[in-house]
C-alpha cells in the first residue's frame, strides 16, 4: 500500500470539496476555505494501492471538476488548487512534501 | 565661453545628471567641439579629496519644519538614489511620512514627547542631479491617502569633506504656492529601524536557535551569487532595515504533557504573555518571533499568525505583531550550528533562514508572491517548491539571490507607513484608498494615552454595530485628568469607516452636543488596581448623518482620533469588522424595511414613542422578535428597551403632555431572550450591552416593586462578568447598586 498525502492549497472559498480515489470517496467537506496565511485549507492522508491511481476532485457549487493519475509507491504528495484562471483545478505531484510558512 | 582662471560652480561639473557620482576633475566634452575651448583651470595643488564623502547619500533622515517659527510639522524622510550597502538593491524612490510633535511638561516628572504621524508620501521617479559637494532630487510627490493639491519636492543632500551626508534640505511647494521646508539630520543608512525580539520553547532550546548561512555551502545556487554570510539581520540589512535582536530571550516552559502543538491563539496568547512590548500604544516598530515545537498542522514550517483568523491567524487586532517558526518539521531535521558537514545540513539551515526572513516578511504585510499576481518572484516570500513547479526542479534555489524582489522592497522601505508597521493596517489589508485627512493618522513615541478601540469581530446582517472606545493612562506614577465624553457627538473623538468598497468616510453623529468636560481621573498603570487606569464606552455606529454606515456585507476598517483636552491628538488602532450577508431571502427582503431613516433614528436614540418614527419603532420590535434566539434580536431588543421604561410628553396645544407612560413589563418581556443570551454567549464583546441591558430591566423591575428579582439580576451580572475576566472596579460598582436597591 502506498500513502496519499493530499493537499487543498489555493483558491478554496468556502467551497463544498468531493475527492475520489480509483471512483471512491475519500473526502468530503463543505466550506472550505484557504487560510492565505499559508496558501494551505486542508490536509490528509489516505491509503491507495500501489501502482496508477486515478484522483478526482469536485466543487459541486462552482460546477468544477478535475481529475489527474498519479503513480503511487511508497508516499506521494498531491496538491490540490482552484486556479482563478477558468477556473480550473490544478495539481501539483511531488514526491516530497510541500511545507507552508 | 566661461573664462577658463574662473571658478567653476558645483553643477557645472555634472554634466550628466542622472548619471554616475563624478570625479574631481571636469569631464571632457565629446564630441570636441571646434574651435577647440580653452583648456579648463586645473587646480593646484590638486583638490580631488575635496568633498570626498564618507558612506551614500542613501539613508534615513529626519527633522522638523522650519517655515514657521512655532511649527510642530516633522518629517522622516528616506532616499534611495545609490548603493547603501552591499548586495542592497537601489529602488530609485525618495518618500517619506509627516508628523506633528506633541510635548507635555508637568512637574516632577520627565518631559513627554510624541509624534502623531499624519501621512506618508513617495516620489516614484525622482530626477536626480549629482555635483561635487552635494546632491539634488526633485520630483512629483504622490500621497498614499487623502486628496492634496500637486504637490512637488526638492531635496538638497550636501556634504563636507570626508563627511557622511547631509543635512538635507526638503522644500514640499503646492501648487498655488504653499511652501514647507524640512530640515533633517541624517539617522541611519537604513530606512527602517526594527526592535525584534524572540522567545524559545524549552522543549527547542538547543543551538541553533537563529539561522546563519552561508551562501555557497549549498551547491545548487546562481552562478553569480556573491558569497556571504547571511543571518536574519543581514537579510533585512540587505533589503534596508535595521534589525535589532534583544538578546534577552524567554524560554516558555512547553512541557505539559497534554500540550504537543500550537494553535494560532496559543501563539497569540504565549505573545501577550511574553513579548515585553505587547502593551503600550501600536503601532510600533517591533516584532517578536517564537522557535517553538510543532504547528496544529505538522506541515507547517513557520506562520505569521497575528491576522485574522479567515486568513488562518489569531483573529485578535492590532495584526502582524508576532510569528513562530517550528523546530520539529521536517525542514529542519539535519539542523546544526555552524558549518555544516554535508549538503543536507546546508539545505536545513538555508531553510531556517528562508523561514525565518519569510515569516517576518509577512509581518511587514507581504502576501505570498503568487498571492501578488508574481508566481515567479525570486523572493523570500515564494514557495520554492511553487516556483519549481511552474519553471523545473531546484530552479529556485539556482536562481534565488537571497533578497526580496523590487515591488517588495520599495513597500518594505517607501510604502505608506500604515501598511508596513506592525500593528497598522490588518494583514492583507490595502488601507491605500482615498481618506480624509487625519484618518490614518498614528502615533509614534510615549503618547500618554492609549486610545483603543475593540468589539465582535463579526456582526449578522442588521445587527446594530457598536464599538468599544477606550483610554488607558500609560504613565507612570502620574494619574492623568482626560475628558471621558468618548461618543462623537461631543467632538472630541472623530471616527473614520473604510467600506468595502475602500472608501473612507467619517462617521457623522444625528446630534452635536456641547458641555464642558466630563474630567475623570485615570490613575498611574503602576500602580492602581487593574481597570483604575482606563475608562470605556460603548459607541454606536449604526447610524448617523448621512443614513446607515453598515448597510452592506464585507469588510469594514474603523479607526478613531482621541482630541480630547487641550492640544492633544492619540490615534487608536486600526480595527476590523466583518457584516455579514443575510441568511436568507427573507432576511435580505427585510433590509428594505431595515434601512431606513425611522428605523435609523429610533436605533440612534434607543427607541423613541414619537408617532412620526413608529413604523421605524415597529420593525425593530418585529426585527428582536423575528431573531430574539441571535445577536440581531438581542441587540435590537436592548437597544430600544430604555425608552419604554420613560413617559414620553409631545406639545400639543402649546403644552407639554403625556403621550406614553412607562412600561417596564413591555421591557422584561422584549428583552427576556436577550438578556439570556448575554449571558449564555461568552463574548467578551457582550460584557458592556449586558450590563446595559441588566441595568434597563433593573430599573424596570424597580418599577414594578420587584427588588428581590432586580437584585438577582444584578448577582448574576456580576457572577458572569467576573467569569469573563471583569475588572474588580467594574465588579465593585455592580455590587454597589444591588446594595443600594
Amino acid at each position: 500500500m502506498a500513502t496519499l498525502n493530499i493537499a487543498l492549497q489555493e483558491g478554496f472559498d468556502g467551497d463544498l470539496v468531493l475527492i475520489k480515489v480509483n471512483d471512491l470517496e475519500v473526502f468530503r467537506k463543505d466550506d472550505v476555505k484557504t487560510k492565505r496565511l499559508l496558501d494551505l485549507a486542508e490536509e490528509f492522508e489516505r491509503q491507495v494501492p500501489d501502482g496508477p491511481v486515478k484522483l478526482e476532485v469536485l466543487l459541486p457549487k462552482r460546477n468544477l471538476h478535475g481529475k489527474t493519475e498519479v503513480q503511487a509507491l511508497q508516499k506521494i504528495y498531491v496538491g490540490i488548487s482552484v486556479s482563478v484562471s477558468g477556473p480550473s483545478i490544478d495539481f501539483i505531484i511531488s514526491q516530497k512534501p510541500f511545507g507552508y510558512a | 565661453m566661461k573664462d577658463p582662471n574662473e571658478i567653476y560652480s558645483e553643477t557645472e561639473l555634472t554634466p550628466i545628471p542622472d548619471g554616475p557620482i563624478p570625479g574631481p576633475f571636469p569631464p571632457f566634452p565629446e564630441p570636441i567641439p571646434l574651435p577647440i575651448p580653452p583648456i579648463p583651470r586645473i587646480p593646484w595643488p590638486p583638490d580631488w579629496w575635496r568633498c570626498f564623502r564618507r558612506g551614500p547619500v542613501s539613508g534615513r533622515y529626519e527633522g522638523p519644519l522650519t517655515t514657521l517659527a512655532k511649527a510642530t510639522g516633522f518629517l522622516d524622510l528616506r532616499i534611495d538614489v545609490d548603493p547603501g550597502y552591499a548586495n542592497s538593491p537601489v529602488m530609485n524612490r525618495i518618500s517619506g511620512d509627516f508628523y506633528q510633535l506633541f510635548r507635555i511638561s508637568l512637574p516632577g516628572i520627565p518631559l513627554i514627547e510624541w509624534k502623531t504621524y499624519t501621512e506618508s508620501w513617495i516620489v516614484d521617479a525622482p530626477k536626480v542631479v549629482w555635483s561635487r559637494c552635494q546632491v539634488e532630487i526633485t520630483g512629483i510627490v504622490r500621497f498614499w491617502k487623502g486628496t492634496h493639491p500637486e504637490t512637488s519636492v526638492r531635496v538638497v543632500i550636501p556634504w563636507s569633506t570626508f563627511t557622511p551626508a547631509g543635512p538635507a534640505e526638503a522644500i514640499f511647494t503646492e501648487t498655488g504656492g504653499g511652501t514647507r521646508t524640512f530640515s533633517c539630520i541624517r539617522k541611519s543608512d537604513s530606512f527602517r529601524d526594527l526592535q525584534m525580539e524572540i522567545d524559545v520553547c524549552a522543549s527547542v532550546n538547543a543551538e541553533p536557535i537563529l539561522p546563519a548561512y552561508d551562501t555557497t555551502w549549498h551547491s545548487t545556487r546562481p552562478s553569480g551569487l556573491p558569497q556571504r554570510g547571511l543571518t536574519i539581520n543581514e537579510s533585512y540589512r540587505e533589503a534596508g532595515v535595521s534589525v535589532t535582536i534583544s538578546p534577552d530571550r524567554t524560554i516558555i516552559d512547553d512541557s505539559a504533557a497534554e500540550f504537543t502543538t500550537w494553535s494560532p491563539a496559543e501563539l497569540h496568547d504565549a505573545m501577550e504573555t511574553h513579548f515585553s512590548q505587547i502593551g503600550g500604544g501600536w503601532p510600533k516598530w517591533n516584532m517578536w518571533g517564537l522557535l517553538a515545537g510543532t504547528y496544529e498542522i505538522p506541515s507547517v514550517g513557520g506562520i505569521m499568525f497575528d491576522a485574522a483568523a479567515a486568513y488562518g491567524g489569531a483573529g485578535e487586532a492590532p495584526e502582524r505583531q508576532g510569528f513562530a517558526l517550528f523546530r520539529n518539521h521536517s525542514w529542519f531535521n539535519n539542523l546544526v550550528a555552524g558549518t555544516p558537514a554535508n549538503q543536507d545540513q546546508a539545505w536545513a539551515m538555508r531553510h531556517f533562514l528562508y523561514t525565518w526572513v519569510h515569516e517576518a516578511g509577512h509581518a511587514f504585510n507581504f502576501l505570498h508572491s503568487w498571492n501578488k499576481n508574481r508566481p515567479d518572484a525570486l523572493s523570500w516570500m515564494n514557495y520554492d517548491w511553487r516556483y519549481d513547479n511552474r519553471n523545473g526542479a531546484d530552479s529556485f534555489w539556482s536562481s534565488f539571490f537571497f533578497r526580496f524582489d523590487d515591488e517588495e522592497l520599495i513597500h518594505m522601505r517607501h510604502g505608506d507607513r500604515a501598511s508596513v508597521i506592525m500593528g497598522g493596517d490588518p494583514w492583507a489589508s490595502g488601507g491605500h484608498m482615498e481618506a480624509p485627512s487625519a484618518a490614518m493618522s498614528m502615533t509614534e513615541g510615549n503618547a500618554p494615552i492609549e486610545f483603543l478601540i475593540r468589539s465582535q469581530e463579526y456582526f449578522d446582517f442588521l445587527e446594530p454595530v457598536d464599538i468599544e472606545l477606550r483610554i488607558r493612562n500609560l504613565i507612570d506614577g502620574l494619574p492623568l485628568t482626560v475628558d471621558a465624553r468618548l461618543s462623537p457627538e461631543f467632538g472630541g473623538v472623530v471616527v473614520y469607516i473604510q467600506r468595502p468598497d475602500g472608501k473612507v468616510i467619517q462617521y457623522s453623529p444625528i446630534f452635536c452636543k456641547l458641555g464642558i468636560a466630563d474630567s475623570k481621573i485615570l490613575k498611574p498603570k503602576d500602580v492602581s488596581v487593574q481597570g483604575e487606569d482606563r475608562y470605556s464606552e460603548q459607541v454606536s455606529l449604526s447610524y448617523g448623518k448621512f443614513g446607515f454606515y453598515f448597510d452592506r456585507p464585507g469588510v469594514y476598517l474603523i479607526r478613531a482620533i482621541y482630541q480630547g483636552t487641550g492640544d492633544l491628538m492619540v490615534p487608536s488602532n486600526v480595527h476590523r469588522i466583518r457584516i455579514g450577508h443575510p441568511y436568507s431571502k427573507e432576511e435580505d427582503r427585510l433590509a428594505q424595511d431595515f434601512f431606513t431613516s425611522a428605523v435609523g433614528m429610533n436605533l440612534y436614540l434607543q427607541g423613541s414613542r414619537s408617532p412620526h418614527l413608529q413604523k421605524g419603532m415597529e420593525v425593530l420590535e418585529s426585527v428582536a422578535d423575528r431573531y430574539k434566539g441571535s445577536s440581531v434580536g438581542a441587540k435590537v431588543a436592548a437597544r430600544i428597551s430604555s425608552s419604554l421604561n420613560r413617559p414620553f410628553f409631545r406639545l400639543k396645544d402649546g403644552t407639554m403632555k403625556k403621550v406614553a407612560s412607562p412600561d417596564p413589563k413591555k421591557v422584561l418581556a422584549l428583552t427576556d431572550s436577550a438578556v439570556k443570551l448575554f449571558e449564555k454567549e461568552k463574548k467578551r464583546s457582550f460584557n458592556i450591552p449586558y450590563r446595559k441591558l441588566v441595568e434597563t430591566r433593573v430599573a424596570s423591575r424597580t418599577a414594578l416593586g420587584q427588588k428581590a428579582e432586580a437584585k438577582k439580576e444584578l448577582a448574576t451580572l456580576r457572577r458572569i462578568l467576573g467569569q469573563r475576566g471583569a475588572n474588580q472596579p467594574v465588579l465593585d460598582s455592580i455590587k454597589s447598586y444591588e446594595d443600594s436597591l
